[in-house]
């Protein structure tokens, strides 16, 4: 229906130019248009603009403290094939709001097992809320029975992914069980290697040990690094931390004779700080070590530097006395015993300063007319904030304090058994690269010790023939937040 | 009084026929008694127009009335008002009733009157009527029915060789010029006023038969008219669409008429669901508009119902004879079988014509050795991908394993999918989605193998749906190969093809077809239908040329659709535009608010996976280079000149469609003036739409699909200029080949540069320059995680990204197999820098797992139904290791940089599926039924005539010109 009639020509003429002409102009006008940036402007001025990611930072509640004693000393008994536990320590604590638990051990037996498999005494693990200021446990054991004799003592200590034992010695008369605890929720798989005085020794059976969540396991150095005199263990965790502690006795002859737990350095460094190295140089003291079978209660350094050769210079730090600096040449791998007996008598510190990270501790000895006692001091952690420490009664403690690099002021504080009230306080003044030592006394109990600097602190115990350390261990700070882009 | 004749002549609307046919009433040699005027007007100066011209006739009675008056309603005030000298009541005599197109030959009057006045038993006559403009042509005369009651012209635009001048008898005769007895008229109840405008005239010749007079066509008598009666109604060409739904309502009104008392009632019933099975039918057979108004008809023949009642007492009052008196004067079925078929021939005919004036290029052979090559280019070009079995990296990700899944997404993602950002209802996938899934669904056993292929094939596919594309508006092959050649390897395809930017691919694969399908659009309505899809497709795969498109359809119907506005308006946009915006809605309503970034991204963000690039400076944007070149090919021999030199290597094709403006090819001048501006300055204004953060920084929309939408333009107009430029004919002579020597070498310097420039791009499969790796399964995240999905769709995967110990951690979720090329929503891509509403909790379970605290997440572990942690980084670093020191993970896996832990207490997650709300499934209806409607009319099912190819335009012109000085020797 629609009226077909076709257009005149000069329509079409006209069309035609009317289009090249339009066309053109358009063209100009839109890419003209697109070269000023007009149409990107305009986007720009509309709501919205540029952003940048939002990076959270997430503050957590730090986690509670954890400390895992020693539990009894573990030794061999005749030819038994595994160690036994010893007795029941007394453990003490510092801090409130504690909650303890027990570790399962259940194949290790106590000393009576022998009549009657009774497992020996537990493990225990001492925890407290991050939100308490800090707490400190003790673990101690003396024994006069003929099997063994002496004073162990140690600080329970919270488990770490990677620990450093310079102790112990597989030679024959001396014992040394390695245990190895997890407290942890997750199963741990630890790699255990023991350096000595020509290298790391192979044992296959120390690699990939599996501890369950909650148990611990045992095992003898000697199994590790038969007859070894100068063993530094490397006990380096997977999964889950573990607390390592090696339990030494010595047997001479026939006579029980010394015993100790060695607790370890946590990370290797280039400077470390080994207080309370007590050096006996009493004539009493020196003419025993001349006899065959007491050579070991010489005070000794013992040294490792684990992967680079290195020259450490070796600084005894002698209260009130110009420090005694020697060196010494590590190589990789090898662990060196370095006897401390010509640096006078008394209770001292050592400093040791390398270029390459670096491992050690000291074996120190009390010599008395009818027995002798030795005890293993590891580098100790430097600690510039409260630190709690728990000692136990009985034995004389003395607090040998470093300061690190700059003059720190120490206050000490002994707490009432709850730990809530300071009871008395001292404060003491240590020079830069200085030590002190101050008496704490017999009576034991809780301490705060407050530092304006950093320092490293130990506290010696010594009972009659009997010697014993406590580590401090510092209060872990709060943990910073994590930054986290979530989208 | 019984020989008087009342002339009564409608006016409607003044046209230029009015003075005519006021002309020849005054000249009739047999005038009439009176002449009563009708002016539908409006105009005061009507009348005297009508005055001056018939002032020396008979007595003019003048009535008025609305302009919306029908024809019928003025001839019965005509006759109400008819008096004799007296003033009485004229009760006899005749009617003749005329409009104002209706030109009577001077003795049309007399020749009617000739044919009645012996004649007593003949109450109604008719002239025969030809075209005005067209004088020899015959327009109508005399009308009949089909057995079915259907209207139908007993001539019909036929050339007047007097074939007809013995007919006499006829069942009704045409509006214009007929002459009517006044008492039958009366008789008759007079003209049914609801049948206006088009049956009026039939039906009273109808109701006078079955009252037992004749109706009788007079082949002497000739009128002129201008119009049809629909067309004088309405002022205008109504058109098919209008014509239709008249002659539907008509005839369905008639029907009601007719029909028996006892039949009206199911008829009436009926009626409403046959006319929908009708618009089936018509809706099938490629006629949407008829199907619209056959339906529109049938609502119209409806709505006069109150009119049926008092027709229909009419009728049986003035019936005298029974219907089978008419059956001599219906049109037998085998000639309305006979004048269809003739109709569907001159149709063909015409379309025959037209193919014949627009010659096309041909496929063979240039156009097969062209995919053939292009097929080697592409599989050297992602050589190394080929054997994979998905792709990763870049843009890519492997697709959900199986159908189910595969097509979950694609129109609403549970909540899990987009982490809860809006609660627990749906979100509104994106469109493109729906793409991936088409395509990974051509490998069902494997859907993401469909992308490999894909892939490998793409520079062939691009190169063929070019050709196609340009074969539609071209005549030549030449230029129709150099424009699917330069096309294919475009840098910002290649570009989108090394980066893996799927949507971009798709968007340039698909823009071809477009354009053809836009330009084509006004022809059929089956092209309508496929520029619909074609459209959907771009949009859904670069939705950031929305507004370019849009425009872009709006300058394409400006050019090619403005002689039919009404066609253009309300049929090829609608159906080009309609399913995009359906597919678009829920998208479009999706909830906006939230935390999610301001601007234009939520929308116009690329579907997929983003992917950052380092924007090019606007020239070099025009030149073909949404970014800056990452291939480096020259970079090498000239530094820092790499830019300059592929800018030059685009000169040719720029100038050569800069030309197009100085040919005769107008559709190539809309083209590039609209695509290349429209594009530019949608790549330029690109970048500046944030669409969300890849890595630390935000990335803007990626300009290339704009650039694909200028570069259509650029080579599309420069190959019509060389199609104007190659001569058709291959006469001798110097012009001739300058011109086809000119143009030859126009075309293999485009070609040529267009080649060289895209090397650099082209061989970053190979060099390692291409974020996209080769996969041997189709998983990115680890085998455990991916072996538990389909039991566990719903399964939270943790990922802690650690890039170092000072770094911020990385956390997010991603659920059932891992984040998916087919469940990736632009919507959750624009969640504000803080992330979503979630982020607080994800934040503190990933610094709980890599930091020690005694903060406990095992809960919140649950509350994600996180059933995996995957940390990828440095597995010995700090923050792994305390992953693996969590009681409530368990190892699961490890290889290099990553670690995953399962969760120890291992809770199936209960499926949490969430339905549609019903809104949300009317939308998936509409989208389905626009989907199968626009599906059946987009086939190419109707008969098309073969175009000629230009080739052949050119052997014919030879053979005629040859044969011409054979003649003339």
């Amino acid at each position: 229906m629609s009226s077909d009639r076709p257009l005149p020509s000069w329509l079409g003429i006209v069309g035609r130019v009317g289009a090249s002409t339009v066309s053109l102009a358009a063209l100009i006008a839109g890419v003209g248009v697109a070269a000023t940036g007009a149409p990107a402007d305009l986007i720009r001025n509309l709501p919205g603009g540029s952003e940048e990611l939002v990076v959270r930072d997430v503050a957590l509640t730090a986690p509670g403290r954890e400390l895992v004693c020693p539990g009894p000393l573990l030794g061999f008994i005749a030819q038994d094939a595994s160690a036994r536990g010893f007795g029941e320590p007394i453990e003490l604590l510092a801090g409130v709001e504690l909650d303890s638990s027990e570790l399962d051990s259940p194949d290790v037996f106590n000393e009576r097992g022998l009549r009657g498999e009774e497992p020996a005494s537990p493990l225990t693990v001492h925890r407290q809320p991050s939100s308490e200021p800090g707490m400190g446990a003790v673990s101690r054991q003396s024994f006069t029975s003929d099997v063994l004799r002496g004073l162990a003592t140690a600080a329970c200590l919270p488990a770490q992914f990677e620990t450093w034992i310079a102790a112990g010695s597989a030679e024959t008369g001396r014992q040394a069980v390695l245990s190895l605890a997890n407290p942890g929720d997750v199963p741990a798989t630890v790699d255990v290697t023991v350096y000595g005085s020509s290298g790391a020794l192979s044992a296959p059976a120390a690699r990939g040990i599996l501890l369950p969540p909650g148990t611990r396991r045992i095992f003898s150095l000697t199994g590790f690094a038969p007859a070894e005199i100068s063993p530094v263990i490397h006990v380096q965790a997977q999964g889950s931390a573990v607390a390592a502690a090696l339990h030494t006795s010595v047997t001479r002859g026939l006579d029980a004779d010394g015993v100790a737990i060695a607790t370890g350095q946590f990370d290797q460094a280039s400077d470390i700080f080994i207080p309370g190295v007590f050096v006996d140089g009493s004539d009493e003291a020196l003419e025993r070590r001349q006899e065959p079978g007491f050579s070991d209660l010489a005070p000794t350094l013992r040294l490792l530097a684990p992967f680079e050769d290195t020259v450490a210079q070796v600084t005894v730090l002698r209260p009130g006395q110009p420090p005694v600096v020697s060196e010494a040449r590590l190589r990789a791998g090898r662990v060196v015993d370095i006897a401390l007996d010509l640096v006078g008598s008394g209770l001292f510190s050592v400093s040791v300063s390398a270029d390459a990270p670096i491992v050690g501790g000291a074996r120190v000895a009390v010599v008395t007319e009818t027995a002798t006692d030795l005890s293993w001091v590891s580098a100790h952690p430097v600690l510039d904030e409260p630190t709690y420490m728990a000692l136990p009664f009985g034995p004389e403690a003395t607090l040998s304090v470093v300061a690190v690099d700059q003059e720190a002021e120490v206050t000490i504080s002994r707490l009432s058994p709850d730990a809530r009230r300071v009871v008395a306080q001292s404060t003491i003044r240590v020079g830069p690269g200085q030590t002190i030592n101050r008496v704490i006394g017999v009576a034991g109990g809780a301490y705060l010790i407050e530092t304006t600097a950093p320092i490293v602190a130990t506290a010696v115990l010594v009972l009659g023939a009997g010697i014993g350390h406590v580590a401090t261990a510092p209060t872990p700070p709060d943990i910073p937040p994590v930054p986290v882009i979530a989208r | 009084m019984r020989r008087q004749v009342h002339a009564v002549v409608v006016l409607r609307h003044r046209s230029d026929d009015l003075v005519p046919t006021l002309v020849g009433l005054a000249n009739q040699t047999h005038q009439p008694t009176s002449t009563t005027i009708v002016d539908l007007t409006g105009l005061a100066d009507t009348e005297d127009i009508v005055n001056e011209h018939l002032r020396d006739t008979a007595p003019i009675t003048y009535l008025r009335n609305k302009s919306t008056t029908g024809w019928s309603q003025a001839v019965n005030q005509a006759r109400d008002a008819l008096r004799q000298d007296t003033g009485e009541p004229v009760t006899a005599g005749w009617m003749w009733l005329l409009r104002d197109d209706t030109e009577p030959d001077p003795h049309a009057l007399s020749k009617l009157f000739v044919a009645v006045d012996g004649a007593p038993s003949v109450v109604i006559a008719g002239p025969k009527q030809r075209l005005s403009h067209q004088r020899t042509m015959l327009r109508e005369f005399g009308e009949t029915v089909t057995v079915w009651g259907e209207r139908q012209a007993i001539v019909d635009r036929e050339l007047d060789q007097a074939q007809y001048d013995r007919m006499s008898d006829v069942l009704a005769v045409g509006d214009a010029g007929m002459l009517v007895q006044i008492d039958v008229f009366d008789a008759l109840g007079g003209l049914d006023q609801a049948l206006d405008p088009l049956d009026a005239p039939l039906d009273l010749g109808i109701r006078a038969r079955l009252a037992g007079h004749r109706v009788l066509g007079v082949p002497q008598a000739i009128t002129y008219v201008a119009q049809s009666p629909a067309d004088w109604s309405a002022g205008k060409d109504v058109g098919s669409f209008t014509m239709y739904r008249l002659d539907r309502a008509a005839w369905l009104y008639r029907r009601f008429v007719y029909a028996p008392w006892w039949a009206l009632i199911p008829l009436i019933l009926v009626t409403l669901p046959w006319s929908i099975i009708r618009a089936i039918w018509h809706f099938v057979s490629k006629h949407p508009d008829t199907a619209v108004a056959d339906i529109a008809g049938t609502l119209g023949a409806l709505g006069k119902l109150t009119s049926v009642f008092p027709a229909k007492a009419r009728l049986t009052a003035s019936k005298k004879v029974s219907w089978s008196a008419l059956r001599p004067l219906r049109m037998a079925p085998s000639e309305r079988r006979r004048r269809r078929q003739l109709q569907k021939e001159a149709r063909f005919a015409a379309l025959e014509e037209k193919a014949r004036l627009r010659s096309r290029p041909s496929f063979w052979p240039g156009g097969l050795w062209m995919t053939l090559a292009l097929g080697v280019i592409s599989a050297l070009v992602t050589g190394p991908l080929l054997a994979a079995r998905a792709l990763g990296g870049g843009g890519l990700l492997p697709l959900s394993s199986d159908l189910e899944t595969l097509w979950s997404g694609t129109r609403w993602l549970q909540p899990d999918a987009v982490q809860g950002m809006w609660g627990q209802t749906l979100a509104a996938a994106d469109p493109g989605a729906a793409l991936i899934a088409l395509l990974g669904s051509l490998t069902w056993w494997e859907p993401s193998l469909a992308i490999v292929w894909f892939w490998g094939a793409a520079i062939a596919l691009a190169g063929l749906i070019a050709w196609w594309a340009g074969s539609q508006l071209l005549s030549q092959s030449m230029p129709t190969t150099v424009f699917a050649v330069v096309w294919a390897v475009a840098p910002t395809f290649l570009m989108a093809l090394a980066d893996g930017r799927i949507g971009a691919v798709i968007a340039h694969l698909a823009l071809p077809w477009l354009l053809a399908a836009a330009m084509t659009a006004h022809d059929s309505w089956q092209r309508a239908a496929q520029a619909g899809f074609a459209t959907a497709v771009v949009l859904a795969a670069a939705p950031v040329l929305w507004p370019a498109i849009v425009i872009g359809w709006v300058v394409v119907l400006l050019a090619t659709g403005w002689r039919s506005p009404l066609r253009t308006l309300l049929g090829t946009l609608p159906l080009a535009l309609l399913p995009t915006a359906v597919w678009w809605i829920p998208r479009f309503i999706a909830p906006t608010e939230g935390p999610l970034l301001a601007g234009l991204g939520r929308w116009l963000a690329d579907p997929g996976i983003p992917v950052a690039y380092e924007q090019s400076p606007w020239w070099l944007t025009v030149a073909g280079w949404p970014a800056m070149p990452t291939g480096g090919l020259f970079d090498g021999f000239f530094p820092g000149l790499e830019p300059l030199i592929l800018a030059g290597l685009a000169l040719p094709v720029l100038v050569l469609a800069a030309t197009v403006v100085a040919t005769t090819r107008i559709d190539g001048m809309v083209i590039a003036a609209s695509l290349i501006p429209l594009g530019a300055m949608t790549a330029v204004a690109a970048p500046a739409i944030s669409q969300g953060f890849v890595g630390d920084d935000l990335v803007g929309v990626w300009p290339g699909s704009a650039v694909s939408l200028l570069m259509l333009g650029v080579f599309m107009a420069a190959a019509m200029t060389l199609d104007d430029v190659h001569p058709v004919n291959t006469f001798p002579g110097i012009p001739h080949l300058a011109r086809k020597v000119g143009a030859w070498s126009l075309a293999l310097v485009t070609v040529f540069a267009a080649g060289f420039a895209g090397v650099g791009e082209g061989v970053r499969h190979w060099t390692g320059q291409s974020p996209i790796e080769p996969l041997s399964e189709a998983r990115l995240v680890p085998a455990l995680v991916a072996a538990d999905a389909p039991q566990f769709p719903w399964q939270g995967l943790l990922i802690l990204t650690d890039t170092g110990p000072e770094d911020p951690l990385r956390v997010s979720i991603e659920r059932g197999a891992g984040l998916r090329l087919d469940n990736a929503s632009t919507l959750y891509r624009q969640r504000v820098a803080a992330g979503g509403p979630d982020a607080d909790d994800l934040a503190f379970i990933a610094a709980a797992l890599v930091q020690p605290t005694s903060d406990d997440v095992a809960g919140l572990l649950d509350a994600y139904d996180i059933r995996f942690v995957l940390y990828r980084g440095d597995t010995e670093s700090p923050r792994a290791l305390n992953i693996s020191r969590n009681p409530a993970l368990i190892p699961a896996s490890q290889a290099e940089n990553q670690a995953l832990w399962q969760l120890v207490d291992d809770t199936a997650p209960e499926p949490s599926v969430v339905n549609r709300t019903p809104l949300q499934a009317q939308w998936d209806v509409l989208w389905w039924v626009v989907l199968g409607l626009w599906g059946v009319l987009a086939l190419p099912t109707e008969r098309r005539p073969r175009h000629q190819s230009g080739d052949d335009a050119r052997d014919e012109s030879l053979s005629r010109a040859l044969e011409e000085v054979d003649d003339e020797q």
